[in-house]
């Protein structure tokens, strides 16, 4: 048997928004493919051919892989173009699952396009899945009753992504996952409810072996855990003891972390020596998301005096330490005024950032914010491929969408209109995801 | 997970809480609330606990520490939860 993953397209903000285009001075990076696939691959029983194709480097609707199941993982802005595939192969009488992070919230939305979909995690009910295929008695959802045992999984299949390289398509950094779930309800995040609200680790030697399975590949690794700087279950322990390793085993052996992902206020007032074990690992950039904590959502959303020295403090820490922020600046927000735009950007001048994105809000199908806009009909737009935090796809509070549209493009407009230097920077300070 | 005397966590968190809420350790009270009258916000009450949980090799979760409001909250709970593990 042999089993066909494919990771369905989605548009990145140039691909919404061509515009940006003229207005970033910057390389555009296609991202990795998220580690679903990797992982689900790994728990695939021997005996199984798989295979991986990135619908965003070869269509699949253009060259069909052969195949005997095909089997889809994608998120809200993928969903789309994943169930148009969906279609497109039971067409051709071609099996299809679906799982991810949409199917799981929206199993609705996908049925009437596959043959099987699975929500929750994928790796406790993959082998039940195949083996159902194989003896003809395929159902159509599939759900764990319990989280998947990390100590257990077999460390991601991340050469199936590796292997798909290709002169077009070869990303610098690759996601690691240290952990699964998070105990806290943020209203923008989905996470609690695809994997749970405790933290589950993965052992170090599966970690290490990602880690130097990329490193092999001449590969960085890039580390988006908000949980890696709280205390829950150990989390911040297991982080240091992360960066601990990188800087006396790890970095001689090839492997580094392209950057640091977080909440950026988790920054305020994590200790010193934190942020120096972070240098001493090598990495010299944190990717530092604002909008969905209380502390940006009051400096930018509202002005407020505080709130915006707590913000600026951030900064100033990661430039202290040498460790250059890039930072997500998110509008739309209830709680953003028509002001929000212009407080960002005199955030941006006044703190010297120099590479930053910007995002609409968006509420993602399954997180509270989405649950409580259903309930206000104010979505305005199921298109799910509109979902990508670069269009509006609901009623702001305190604008019109129209509005948010425009603030949207007018920061990054002005943003990088004084940034015009970074076309001769280095490629790594001038490449970003956009 | 190490053994630890109640009285060498107050220390500790003392000190953790001087740097955290810019007040002298020995203007501290067991009775102190943290947020009220030490002024912690719910980030550097996070902090506070990651600091603690990290010295002392803990793997808290948030419902052992959803019920703490004072300085002696915290001491008890560490302490327990060090001498009994979780009771949750």
């Amino acid at each position: 048997m042999k089993v066909q993953f494919i990771y369905p397209a989605f548009d990145r903000h140039a691909q919404s928004h061509p515009e940006l285009r003229e207005f970033v001075p910057c390389n555009e990076y296609i991202g990795p493919p998220s580690l679903g696939i990797a992982s689900v691959a790994a728990a695939t029983p021997p005996g199984i051919e798989v295979a991986f194709v990135d619908d965003r480097i070869h269509p699949v609707t253009e060259r069909l892989p052969e195949a005997d199941l095909y089997a889809l993982s994608f998120f809200t802005p993928a969903a789309t173009r994943a169930l148009e595939i969906g279609d497109f192969l039971r067409a051709q009488g071609k099996p299809v699952v679906m799982g991810g992070i949409f199917p799981t919230m929206m199993p609705g939305e996908c049925e009437g396009h596959c043959d099987a979909l699975v929500q929750g995690e994928g790796e406790p009910v993959w082998p039940e899945l195949l083996a159902d295929f194989a003896a003809h008695r395929l159902k159509k959802r599939y759900r764990a009753a319990a989280p998947a045992d990390l100590e257990t999984l077999s460390p991601p299949r991340v050469d199936l992504y590796l292997d798909a390289e290709s002169e077009d398509f070869a990303p610098d950094d690759y996601p690691l996952q240290t952990s699964r779930g998070c105990p806290f309800a943020c209203d923008c995040c989905v996470l609690p409810d695809v994997m749970g609200k405790k933290i589950r680790h993965f052992p170090e030697s599966t970690v290490e072996q990602t880690l130097l399975a990329f490193a092999a590949r001449g590969k960085l690794c890039s580390l988006t855990e908000d949980t890696s700087f709280m205390f829950v279950s150990g989390a911040r322990r297991r982080f240091r003891a992360l960066l601990r390793a990188l800087a006396e085993r790890y970095l001689q052996q090839g492997a580094r972390l392209s950057y640091i992902g977080c909440s950026m206020p988790l920054l305020l007032n994590v200790e010193p020596e934190v942020l120096s074990e972070v240098r001493r690992a090598g990495i010299d950039r944190f990717y530092l998301v604002c909008g969905f904590d209380p502390i940006t959502r009051e400096a930018f959303g509202r002005g407020d005096a505080a709130a915006m020295a707590k913000a600026d403090e951030c900064i100033r820490r990661c430039f202290d330490v040498g460790v250059e922020p890039y930072i997500s600046l998110l509008a739309g927000n209830d709680s953003d005024d028509r002001g929000v735009f212009d407080r960002i950007l005199e955030f941006c001048e006044r703190t010297r950032i120099q590479t930053a994105e910007f995002v609409v809000a968006t509420p993602y199908p399954g997180t509270p914010m989405w649950r409580k806009l259903v309930t206000e009909n104010r979505i305005l737009d199921r298109t799910w491929k509109r979902y990508n935090d670069a269009n509006v796809v609901f009623r702001p509070a305190q604008m019109s969408p129209e509005e948010l549209q425009e603030g949207y493009l007018r920061m990054w407009r002005e943003f990088y209109r004084s940034r015009k230097h970074l076309a001769q920077a280095d490629r790594g300070r001038r490449t970003i995801q956009f | 997970m190490a053994s630890v005397s109640a009285e060498q966590i107050r220390k500790d968190l003392l000190e953790i809480l001087s740097q955290l809420a810019g007040v002298e350790p020995s203007r501290i009270q067991d009775s102190d609330r943290l947020r009220e009258d030490l002024g912690l916000d719910s980030l550097q009450s996070m902090e506070l606990l990651s600091r603690v949980s990290d010295r002392y090799e803990l793997d808290l979760e948030v419902e052992d520490v959803m019920d703490v409001q004072t300085v002696g909250d915290v001491v008890r709970e560490l302490h327990q939860f060090m001498t009994q593990g979780s009771g949750r």
